[in-house]
């Protein structure tokens, strides 16, 4: 189910509404949490919900057993049971054909064809999610950070839980399950914040990336046939685009969790305003590259020990960090650029030059924040050609195009009159969002603003989706992830 | 809890308030059930749903070339046949028109198939519909108009194209006229001062840009209507005046020597519309002719 559909806007009404009436017993709350979380799930492919019930069901066990235990030597391999389990069922569904056929390449080219067949196998939607947050769980246990959850009704719901199921945020057990584990008040504050949310995630994902996705798709699915200065707008365009769909949807989750009193851990924080890389990748996927952070960077040195050390863990984050979004060379490559990109800061200890919100105490940013905000944000659009690009060949086109004396021609692109709309959506998003820096999402006002006037915006920006919407709800980028 | 609701129910309402107004603004030009994501075809469906258990001996099949091209004044005089319907739809290409006819054919069962082409319809098309031939079946035979929009559910199509719509129904210079004569057709009218000077100037595409796959189409069509027992007539689209030149001219001809011998192989009828000179007057852009140059050429065609 898309939070972009109309069935989704009736079930999570539905939800709602039985769900609070339930607010007697907390774990009536969370059975019922956990059917509609499978419903939504299988809603998609209810194959696949096996899948998840074993993942998250291997994870209780090893959790449980993990706490009843001292050895050294079974806690290590009760932990390693939990990371082949989930690992390999990533790896399995994510991973299989890619490896078969590089591997079959490869020996073909050292003449000594393997003829591995590929499976085609269909990627269970938030595979890459849940085996994270699930993985977090466990580790967390290993590591004694927190304690093993006994009863399933807590459990569970926690790793299928609808809002985040699908394409995160990518919640950690400290911070998720204790609210699961406590009994929940309806605050009317909360849940009118996460209605405003919910709102501007649409608007982000349905208004602007849905539009921007059109030339998008035009451009790079024929970027031979277009212009370098067609290649550079779509690309510019998919810069937008998937933050609009990515930070979308979290706002999305983010806002439906809070209807249901939940809170769920930011996933971006206007990543679009950084003023260097390293400020980029602390507003962007949030949850993603913090669970990187905590149990792959940290675990492999971190920032200690010398520069050599400090490359070899920070390459080896981006790096994973692309294969994570999927198996093809192109995420490969696009985070390795990102890890070169970041590097020379960290080396230099200047990646946390700018924790602050741009223009903290301004109303505008100042030329040298100018600067660097221009400059980070071409050096990630730059990356974005490979995250976008189906395969090698497409991104080598797109940046031959670029780098071409069609750069200065014509866009040449049909439709003029829409190609502006986008742009002035994308902008309007942009300068909303520049407002709203230092708020948690675009849309959260003032408290002591008119209530004919908030009124009034919200209606607009229904208004606007309404008119916007392109034709058939489009999947959300992440998914595939 | 209770003022939460409350405050969320009247501001829902408020919203479907707004949408409520839009679509009755509008409810004039709410878009035939979307059966293929080409919302000219889906409105030409609707058609052939209202005319069926009528007669159909000429059926035009095609791109908007058959849908603007063909006169449908000048195919009536030509064959002194009113029972002529023209399913001629944007963007389709040859080998949609194939999968057109596999479906509906066999329903119309028609004498003749006209079908107006330019080498545009035989290029690799980038914005293809999809064909779903039991869909289209569906909604054909079995499906009344509501059950076609419950099961064609599309709430955000309805509401963009119903806008759409109204540009296309009320503005007669419209490039996207939708206001379909009674027997299909739709003759463009474009003033000289609304011409789109980028469609006006526009080439022909290459012969080397043109796909095999269309060719293919094309002799797929052929041999399926003359196994059917279906006297097939193909006429070639002429270019305005302005845009033929050396180079064009070779390609075309070179064009429609491989349309003629695909079509003479099955004992079709080739039409050749480009063998005089068209006043680039006639013209709304590089190929789409206005009523009058619709009117002259279709004449032109079919007397031949």
């Amino acid at each position: 189910m898309l939070f972009n559909s109309i069935e989704f806007g009736i079930f999570l009404p539905v939800v709602f509404l039985l769900y609070w009436a339930l607010r007697r017993s907390r774990r009536l709350q969370n059975a019922f949490l956990f059917t509609a979380s499978a419903f939504f799930y299988a809603w998609w492919d209810w194959r696949y919900l096996g899948l998840v019930f074993f993942s998250a069901g291997i994870d209780y066990v090893v959790a449980i057993a993990l706490e009843r235990t001292e050895a050294k030597a079974r806690r290590k391999a009760l932990l390693a049971v939990s990371l082949v389990t989930n690992l390999g069922l990533l790896g399995f569904f994510k991973y299989y054909d890619f490896f078969v056929t590089n591997f079959n390449e490869a020996f073909t080219l050292l003449g000594r064809p393997l003829g591995l067949s590929t499976l085609h196998l269909v990627l269970p939607v938030g595979i890459s999610f849940y085996t994270f947050q699930s993985l977090s769980y466990t580790i967390d246990v290993y590591r004694r950070q927190m304690r093993a959850c006994r009863h399933p009704l807590d459990y569970f719901p926690f790793i299928l839980f609808f809002p985040q199921l699908m394409a995160g945020p990518i919640e950690r057990a400290y911070h998720l399950l204790p609210q699961f584990q406590a009994p929940r008040v309806f605050n009317e504050a909360q849940a009118r914040d996460g209605l405003r949310q919910i709102l501007w995630g649409l608007f982000k994902k349905v208004v602007v990336a849905d539009n921007c996705a059109y030339f998008v798709d035009m451009v790079y699915g024929d970027p031979s046939g277009h212009t370098g200065s067609a290649a550079v707008l779509a690309t510019l365009l998919f810069t937008f685009q998937i933050y609009s769909d990515f930070s979308g949807y979290s706002d999305i989750a983010l806002g439906s969790a809070r209807l249901l009193g939940f809170d769920l851990v930011r996933n971006f924080a206007f990543p679009l305003f950084a003023r260097d890389v390293g400020e980029y990748w602390r507003r962007w996927h949030i949850s993603l590259n913090t669970w990187f952070r905590d149990y792959l960077y940290i675990p492999l040195g971190g920032s200690r020990g010398g520069r050599w050390l400090v490359a070899r863990n920070t390459m080896a984050i981006f790096l994973v960090s692309g294969f994570w979004h999927g198996a093809n060379w192109t995420f490969v490559i696009w985070g390795a650029i990102n890890g070169l990109y970041f590097l020379p800061s960290i080396l230099r200890r200047r990646h946390r030059r700018f924790l602050d919100v741009i223009a903290q105490d301004r109303v505008l940013p100042t030329f040298f924040e100018l600067r660097h905000l221009v400059v980070t944000f071409v050096m990630i659009a730059f990356t974005r050609v490979f995250f976008r690009s189906p395969d090698l060949h497409t991104a080598w086109t797109m940046l031959e195009r670029m780098f071409s004396a069609s750069l200065f021609a014509p866009l040449g692109l049909p439709y003029t009159g829409y190609l502006y709309e986008c742009l002035a959506l994308a902008g309007g998003m942009f300068a909303v969002e520049y407002v709203q820096r230092r708020k948690q999402h675009g849309l959260q006002l003032e408290a002591g603003t008119p209530r004919a006037l908030r009124w009034a915006i919200y209606l607009f920006v229904v208004a606007v989706i309404v008119a916007y919407a392109p034709m058939g709800g489009a999947e959300f980028i992440y998914f595939q992830f | 809890m209770r003022r939460f609701l409350l405050h969320a129910l009247l501001f829902g309402l408020l919203a479907l308030a707004g949408i409520a107004g839009y679509i009755w603004h509008y409810r004039a030009y709410v878009p035939a059930p979307r059966i293929t994501n080409n919302i000219s075809l889906n409105a030409k469906l609707r058609m052939l749903k209202q005319r069926r258990g009528q007669p159909i001996h000429l059926l035009a099949l095609g791109s908007s070339m058959t849908l603007n091209n063909l006169s449908s004044r000048a195919v009536l005089e030509a064959f002194h046949d009113s029972s002529y319907l023209n399913m001629g739809a944007w963007g389709t290409d040859l080998a949609q028109s194939f999968e057109l006819a596999e479906d509906i054919v066999p329903l119309v069962r028609p004498s003749v198939v006209l079908m107006v082409t330019n080498l545009g319809d035989f290029s690799a098309n980038a914005e293809r519909y999809v064909v779903d031939s039991t869909r289209m079946a569906n909604y054909l035979v079995k499906w009344s108009e509501a059950d076609a929009y419950l099961h064609a559910r599309d709430a955000g199509y309805y509401l963009r194209q119903m806008e759409l719509n109204a540009v296309r129904m009320n503005d007669a210079g419209n490039y996207e006229r939708l206001v379909f004569d009674p027997w299909g057709g739709v003759q463009l009218n474009v003033p000289k001062d609304r011409i789109d000077q980028e469609r006006f100037d526009k080439r022909p595409p290459r012969l080397d840009e043109l796909s095999e796959e269309q060719y293919r189409a094309l002799e797929r069509l052929a041999a399926y209507l003359e196994r059917r027992h279906v006297r097939f007539i193909l006429i070639q689209s002429p270019y305005r005046q302005g845009v033929r030149s050396v180079t064009v001219e070779a390609d075309v001809a070179a064009h429609k020597r491989r349309v003629w011998t695909i079509l003479a192989a099955h004992g079709h009828r080739f039409d050749d519309g480009t063998d005089a000179l068209w006043a680039d007057s006639l013209f709304c852009d590089y190929g789409h002719l206005n009523a009058q140059g619709a009117y002259l050429f279709t004449r032109h065609a079919l007397a031949e």
